[in-house]
């Protein structure tokens, strides 16, 4: 395992960055499940403002990496910049949106090394859009055009990517993507209003997956579906993940539907991460205050019944500075330093430090950042196998370093004679 | 005690074309002082128009809504006492208040209606925002609802509810339009109001957890028909309905990821395995959009279990002490047949 793909994109930035925090193998025109775990898009110190008198920084420096064949969830509430974020690293971002900092690389695997999105020619772009990465949009009935037949919007799809290809094929494959969702292949004739809200999200998904993409991004994919609509829908993309081994990034403010389906999750809050690892260890016990809370916000189905509290306050206005970390006004566990200094991405501590962490000498050993860098972290020091640059697995931006960890199910009630 | 009684309610809306559709389809229940019963069932099932229905802002095609026992009008002047005892507050916070008037002007009017003078009514006001913690009041009646967020839209939108001080609060979908976040703080001010002020709340959603945690019985409607009751617990922890054992089994669960977290594979609450097939079963006729016929089950095209007897109407057959199901698998004789269910329902 080293991390070595991606020589010729390295050397460019004007600043030294560390590789991907995964290993890229170098092996050329390899598909499939061989290489599970590869980077295919690595977004890093993202940045995006919406324009104004007052401009809105709607993301902050957030970094990530997308893997071969993963489902990365990115939560958070409405505002925190996760639909931008995707947006962003899919070059969507239209005016006032603009991306202001950072670099989102999507690796070629035809040419064996990273591409840098931003860099692209439009017609680079136009094939890059839908034949590698595509977006399946959380109201289907906008994402279709009401007044043209399934057949003629795959037709749109198809003909404008593979030239010269025959009505026969359209229909042919038109309707193979339909059955491939679970649909009667008769119903290409069909137009978007004959359609139920969760035929028409299988549609998207089928008009998503047309060009076999590599990366699918699916932004609030069931929120406007009911439970049971929604638990098909994610079932199928599962499974046709699972068949076609393309990467997802699945965006919703529903984190406890995250944890089930996920195997990484980000928890963006301001614009920022708050909270990044293995979807499995967040379920058994988050690191950050906001994700904690987020899970304590979402009664269980079936555990036992206990006193639930919301997150009291709102988020914060991203017109304005954010001193100190964004959640601190929020945040139960807050202490001085908090109010002064970003916290950046660190792994978190074990469970079993919880006492030291309580303990006031903790504003001493807590910061391993100095703030200065980004809040997403490429500043950040030697990871647990001191490779100098290498990601944890499982991150917090919190300077309590996850000493809050435990289980999610007791919320920590002692704790808040935490802060000061 | 004030208690809300519907009685065998019908709504039906006229179509252009064919037979009228049945929204609500005979349905009866009671609404008590200090308890929160939940409604619960998929987009379309006709809980709103149970809501609308009971606000009468929709009238009812038949059936009786009894208010302490006496017979509520569908119209007319005579509503006016009834609609100081009998609120709502709707789904959208957005659409809900009029953005052209102040916050204070939205509860201004109520008070006003019912019976409070000009004189006191600004002290009124102040006293609505504190009770739904909107502070400082004196500052927040002056704000336009664009100058507040969503949940502090809502709070406004449960002081107007509060403003003629009703014994019955009927909450459509309160809390979906809202963050996470915000979402349990609105919840949990609901369930203190309903203790502070001994309210009958009408809780209509579609999350089954927050149905569970916030009300003592259950009602699961499926096209127009309550086709499970009972206790929360009961109802949530043991479904009895194929429908409601769907809807327990599609809801999130991250206990699943806890528990693989934990190395063990969750199967006790997991509906996967051997299921697989019903749901697929399920899937596919859901999609068939199947017209309920005559007086067949509405479910029994979707449903795993289904016989030749699902082709009468079922009954309201009880599963334990005050848990019914509509359902034919509760007759004392088919018992047995109900193969494979220990999976789904545990």
């Amino acid at each position: 395992m080293s991390a070595a793909a991606g020589g010729g994109e390295r050397t460019s930035p004007a600043r030294v960055v560390h590789g991907p925090p995964v290993p890229v193998g170098k092996e050329r025109n390899q598909s499939g499940p061989s290489r599970a775990g590869e980077v295919v898009l690595w977004a890093e110190d993202v940045r995006v403002d919406y324009m104004g008198d007052a401009p809105t920084h709607a993301v902050r420096g957030v970094s990530f990496t997308l893997r071969r064949g993963e489902i990365l969830g990115v939560a958070g509430e409405s505002g925190c910049g996760k639909s931008t974020l995707a947006y962003a690293v899919t070059r969507l971002l239209r005016p006032p949106a603009r991306l202001v900092g950072g670099t989102v690389r999507y690796w070629d695997t035809p040419r064996g090394e990273f591409v840098d999105i931003m860099r692209m020619t439009p017609e680079q772009l136009r094939r890059w859009r839908w034949e590698k990465v595509s977006m399946v949009f959380q109201s289907a009935m906008n994402a279709l055009n009401p007044v043209t037949s399934l057949r003629r919007q795959f037709g749109d799809v198809l003909r404008a990517h593979i030239d010269g290809i025959s009505s026969d094929e359209v229909e042919a494959r038109g309707r193979r993507l339909l059955e491939m969702v679970g649909i009667d292949p008769a119903r290409i004739a069909s137009f978007p209003h004959e359609l139920s809200g969760g035929m028409r999200q299988r549609v998207g998904i089928a008009m998503a997956l047309a060009l076999r993409p590599e990366v699918v991004v699916l932004d609030e994919p069931t929120t406007a579906l009911d439970v049971v609509v929604q638990r098909e829908i994610l079932n199928e993309v599962r499974r046709l993940q699972a068949e076609l081994g393309f990467s997802v990034i699945f965006i919703t403010h529903d984190l406890s539907l995250l944890l089930e389906i996920c195997d990484r999750l980000v928890v963006m809050y301001g614009g920022e991460v708050a909270e990044l690892g293995p979807a499995a260890r967040i379920a058994g016990g988050a690191a950050h205050p906001y994700t904690r809370g987020l899970l304590r916000s979402t009664p269980t189905l079936f555990g036992d019944r206990k006193e639930l509290a919301g997150i009291p306050g709102s988020p914060p206005d991203l017109r304005k500075p954010v001193k100190g970390c964004a959640f601190a006004p929020r945040c139960p566990h807050a202490f001085d330093l908090c109010l002064q200094e970003r916290p950046v991405l660190a792994p978190p501590v074990a469970a079993g430090a919880q006492e030291a962490a309580m303990a006031p000498e903790l504003a001493d050993r807590a910061p391993i950042g100095t703030g200065a860098g980004t809040a997403a972290g490429t500043a950040v020091g030697p990871g647990p196998d001191g490779r100098p640059g290498t990601r944890a697995e499982w991150e917090a931006a919190c300077h309590l370093r996850g000493a809050v960890t435990g289980p999610v199910a007791a919320p920590a009630a002692g704790a808040q004679g935490g802060g000061p | 005690m004030s208690q809300l009684e519907v009685a065998d309610m019908v709504v039906e809306f006229a179509q252009r074309r064919g037979a009228p559709l049945r929204a609500v389809d005979h349905v009866s229940f009671v609404l008590r002082a200090g308890q929160t019963l939940a409604l619960v069932g998929e987009s379309g099932s006709g809980k709103s128009t149970i809501v609308r229905a009971l606000g009468r802002l929709q009238e009812t095609t038949a059936g009786t809504v009894r208010l302490d026992n006496e017979l509520v009008p569908q119209k007319g002047r005579a509503l006016k006492s009834y609609r100081r005892r009998v609120q709502l507050v709707f789904q959208d916070p957005f659409a809900s208040l009029n953005p052209a008037y102040s916050v204070a002007h939205h509860l201004r009017r109520p008070l006003l209606v019912h019976g409070h003078t000009r004189a006191r009514v600004d002290q009124d006001i102040e006293a609505l925002l504190a009770s739904v913690n909107l502070v400082p009041p004196a500052e927040m009646m002056k704000r336009f609802p664009h100058e507040l967020s969503g949940g502090q839209r809502q709070r406004v939108a449960i002081a107007r509810a509060l403003a003629p001080n009703p014994d019955f609060l009927l909450a459509d979908e309160p809390v979906s339009m809202l963050d996470v976040s915000i979402r349990l703080e609105i919840l949990n001010l609901l369930d203190d109001l309903k203790s502070q002020r001994n309210l009958a709340l009408l809780y209509v959603t579609h999350d089954l957890a927050t149905a569970r945690h916030f009300s003592s019985e259950i009602m699961v409607m499926y096209r127009g028909q309550i086709v499970e009751r009972g206790a929360s617990d009961d109802v949530i922890l043991h479904p009895a309905h194929p429908y409601t054992r769907l809807l327990a089994s599609a809801a999130p669960h991250p206990e699943r990821a806890v528990l693989a977290a934990a190395g063990s594979n969750g199967e006790g609450t997991s509906a996967g395995g051997g299921t697989v097939t019903d749901e697929e079963r399920t899937r596919r006729a859901g999609e068939a959009r199947e017209a309920a016929t005559g007086n067949a089950c509405r479910f029994i095209a979707r449903c795993p279990f289904a016989t030749e007897q699902c082709h009468r109407e079922p009954p309201e057959l009880e599963v334990s002490t005050g848990h019914q199901a509509r359902c034919w698998l509760y007759g004392s004789a088919n018992v047995p047949e109900r193969q494979g269910s220990g999976a789904r329902a545990s």
